[in-house]
């Protein structure tokens, strides 16, 4: 799809906004990650996702560019599989999220990147996320899934790669700043914001006043 | 995995058209156990947006599908065998619900209440233009669907007379001011109609046989055919010139007239990106999975088994006797052999069961009409016809040609010639992220005239788009079609009666009206969504709450 980020002008500085959509099995740490990422908490006990949720969180590359990610969090339970497309629809970028100690998760993973390499937007920006490092910390044979193998798929795969955890945050904030950094900010800098083309503002009586009355006839 | 059988669902909704997908939106926050199901592997059914790719596969499809044929059916796909411009697959997203939406629309006052609008892109349509006769020659050996080549522009049409023949369509008093093609005489008849079209309906006019206004409807009638047809454009309607003349027509023009100027200086209709009604449908649903539905693609409605209706006597004494509280529930096969059950069951004809709809006596005894349309990519941007829509005001990213060109000639040979409708091309630029930079797709419909053939009525759409294409500028002299693909769309005619919601006899089992064929987004079908969004709800609701959701703070925030 021909999706483009958005982009506003703001003088002296450049900000972005771009839609994000997390994948991954059930349980391996979506919500967490998002949780992390947002609002900076870590929950042990919780829910698995129903459908979908959205949540947004702005982040400062540098002093003058702010980029901002609409995030759509996906449930991860088979039963919603159907919902995907209608969340990597249009998405600049995703996070296809594995569990380090479920060798499974990675397979899903793959089937994910898979599908949004054949379906999403041509240029989507697509990283892996090895979830849960905590846990492979105090007892490493927990872990089912090698460093270098994910590693090395990933890089065949022309994907951003972390080992994260949402409980420690380890590597969260690095995981969406990689992201950002590599989502295409020059097109939101100057050069996009000459022919900038803002959308129809559906409530103008609450942002500008003046210039949109009704016509004079 | 919970196997959908697992639950009894309070709604199963089929088909993810707009209808099905703003019912889902109206229920997404009322705690009810909803099921949305799709025999279709994408989202959309007949207002969906595809990838070439996808089109193409939709087009094979639909040749050995019969139940989508009720709404519309795939007639022709074309790719130009002369020219690489095409893009690749995915840089394009060519939507089968081009609609226009007029700012003063209510379906725009309902994605506000709801919320939704923050997550849809509007843009501005901007200039309505018309492109009036010009002679059109098509040599029958080149039309557009045979691929022989042809030295002059690929598409085998006389080079037409020179541009300056596409003329915007004054629509405001300013515009009418500044127009200098138009002699004073024929300004003042169009002040005179923008006047009284506004005060129409004048209370009791019809009854008021003294009042000495006339009528806007007069008015238009009044004027020579050269300026009435314009103004007839604006109304976007398909009945030709000879044959309007209703009441409909004049409250069009009005909602045009009143809507420019709403949300902005200079446009009065706008489009929702990445694809017109398709994206208004997803983005309902994903607010209706936010609430917690689950959505199945790829399997519908494969058998209806519903729940016998109790005569009085019987209803009477079972209400006395425990079996009354046990819910009478409608069981439902799914297309892979799944069973499950729901209290409520709502589609569209085309998602249910074939053989259904007859078995369950409804009639649909309406007045079909067939409309052809077209999907065709552009090797250059035209960007002649998106001039911005008033000095501070938006780029516009839609614009609208009507051709009224030449009429039918019967093949026969005789002159005796029927009067066709209008050719109407809404042109999407690639600022609406359906083609790539350098493009535009031109989304064409005219009615299918039951007096001409269907080819011929398919080659009017042609004949447009090569007369629209011939008038462009020098700077885009290499203006081809890279890319068509033509349907059929039946429905309900233009602000036709929409009837009411049908249901079944156990009143379980629910069937939205009849879509219409407009161009522009029909109103009406919010109606149809709220009636069974009511009955579904029933008492829980007041009908002054449909689609109005308080925003969410911080505190409902748990759960992520
Ligand atoms: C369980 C849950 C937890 C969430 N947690 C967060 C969070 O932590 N942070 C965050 O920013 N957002 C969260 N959201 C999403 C949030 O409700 C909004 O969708 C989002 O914040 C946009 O807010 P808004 O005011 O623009 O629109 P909203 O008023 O939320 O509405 C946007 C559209 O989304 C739909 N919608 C939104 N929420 C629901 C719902 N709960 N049930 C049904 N339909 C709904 C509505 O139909 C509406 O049309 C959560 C949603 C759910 C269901
Ligand atoms: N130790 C550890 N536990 C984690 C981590 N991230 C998530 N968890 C736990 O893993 C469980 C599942 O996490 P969620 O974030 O709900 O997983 P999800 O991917 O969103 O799951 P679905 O919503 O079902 O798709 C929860 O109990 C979390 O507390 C992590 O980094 N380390
Ligand atoms: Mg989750």
């Amino acid at each position: 799809m021909a999706s483009r980020p958005g982009a506003a002008g703001r003088p002296g500085g450049r900000f972005a906004q771009f839609k994000l959509v997390l994948l991954g099995e059930s349980a391996v740490g979506k919500s967490s990650l998002v949780l992390r990422f947002v609002k900076d908490q870590f929950d042990d006990y919780r829910e698995s996702t129903i459908g979908a949720a959205f949540l947004t969180q702005t982040i400062s590359l540098d002093e003058n560019t702010t980029v901002k990610f609409e995030i759509w969090d996906t449930a991860g339970q088979e039963r919603y599989k159907s919902l995907a497309p209608m969340y990597y629809r249009n998405a600049n970028c995703a996070v296809v999220v594995y569990d380090i100690t479920q060798a499974s998760s990675l397979d899903k993973a793959k089937s994910w990147v898979k599908e949004l390499q054949r379906q999403a937007n041509e240029n989507i920006i697509i990283a892996l996320a090895g979830n849960k490092s905590d846990m492979v910390a105090d007892s490493p044979d927990k872990r089912a899934i090698e460093t270098a193998d994910a590693e090395a798929y990933a890089r065949e795969a022309g994907l951003l790669f972390f080992e994260t955890s949402a409980k420690t945050s380890t590597n969260v904030k690095e995981l969406f700043t990689a992201i950002a950094r590599k989502l295409p900010l020059d097109q939101a800098g100057p050069r996009m914001r000459q022919n900038l083309r803002p959308g129809v503002d559906l409530r103008p009586e609450t942002s500008n006043t003046q210039g949109a009355g009704p016509c004079s006839c | 995995m919970e196997s959908l059988s697992d639950t009894t669902w309070d709604v199963v909704i089929a088909g993810t058209g707009i209808r099905q997908s703003l019912l889902a939106l109206a229920l997404s926050r009322s705690h009810k156990r909803i099921l949305h199901v799709d025999q279709n592997k994408y989202y959309g059914g007949t207002e969906a947006a595809f990838s070439l790719e996808e089109a193409s596969k939709w087009f094979d499809e639909s040749q050995h599908i019969s139940r989508c044929a009720l709404r519309i059916e795939a007639i022709a796909l074309w790719k130009n065998p002369h020219s690489e411009g095409l893009g690749s697959s995915r840089s394009y997203t060519l939507t089968l619900s081009p609609q226009l939406v007029y700012c003063r629309s209510a379906i725009l006052a309902a994605l506000v209440s709801s919320r939704l609008h923050t997550q849809i892109e509007f843009q501005a349509v901007g200039t309505w233009w018309i492109d009036r006769d010009r002679p059109v020659e098509v040599s029958e050996s080149n039309k557009q669907n045979n691929d022989a080549t042809d030295s002059h522009s690929g598409k085998g049409y006389a080079v037409a007379q020179p541009s300056g023949m596409l003329q915007k369509i004054p629509s405001t008093r300013e515009d009418v001011f500044a127009d200098d093609t138009l002699a004073p005489r024929d300004k003042r008849a169009l002040m005179k109609f923008l006047r009284t079209v506004i005060m129409d309906p004048i209370p009791d006019a019809e009854s008021n046989q003294d009042n000495p206004v006339p009528s806007a409807l007069t008015t238009l009638s009044a004027m020579p055919p050269l300026l009435a047809q314009p103004l007839l454009a604006l109304s976007m309607s398909y009945d030709s010139p000879g044959t309007v003349r209703t009441k409909s027509v004049v409250s069009r023009i009005r909602r045009h007239i009143q809507s420019v100027g709403m949300f902005g200086p200079g446009f009065g209709a706008v489009m929702p990106k990445y694809g017109g009604g398709a994206e208004i449908a997803q983005v309902a649903c994903r607010a209706s999975a936010v609430g917690g539905a689950v959505y199945v693609l790829g399997r519908g409605l494969a058998k209806l088994d519903e729940p016998r209706v109790q005569s009085a006597e019987a209803e009477a004494s079972a209400e006395a006797s425990a079996e009354a509280s046990v819910e009478e529930v409608v069981r439902l096969e799914l297309s892979d052999g799944e069973e499950i059950k729901a209290r409520f069951v709502v589609g569209s004809a085309e998602d249910f069961p074939t053989g259904y709809i007859e078995g369950a006596a409804w009639k649909l005894n309406i007045d079909l009409v067939k409309i052809v349309h077209s999907i065709s990519i552009v090797s250059s941007p035209l960007e002649h016809l998106f001039p911005p829509t008033a000095e501070s005001g938006p780029v516009p990213a839609g614009a609208v040609v009507v051709y009224d060109g030449p009429d039918h000639k019967t093949t026969s040979g005789d002159d005796s010639v029927s009067k066709a409708g209008p050719v109407y091309m809404v042109i999407h630029s690639s600022e609406s992220g359906e083609c790539p930079r350098g493009q535009c797709v031109i989304y064409s419909s005219t009615v299918s005239s039951s007096e001409a053939s269907e080819d011929e009525n398919v080659q009017r759409l042609d004949d447009a788009i090569a007369n629209l294409l011939a008038a462009s500028p020098l700077s885009d002299s290499k203006s081809e079609v890279l890319w068509s693909l033509k349907y059929r769309l039946r429905g309900r005619p233009i602000d036709s009666d929409a009837g009411p919601v049908m249901s079944s006899k156990s009143a379980r089992v629910m069937l939205f009206p009849v879509a219409s064929v407009d161009p522009v987004f029909d109103d009406s079908i919010l109606d149809g969504v709220k009636d069974i969004w009511k009955r579904i709800l029933g008492d829980e609701v007041e009908e002054s709450e449909f689609l109005k959701f308080v925003e969410r703070t911080e505190d409902d925030e748990e759960g992520l």
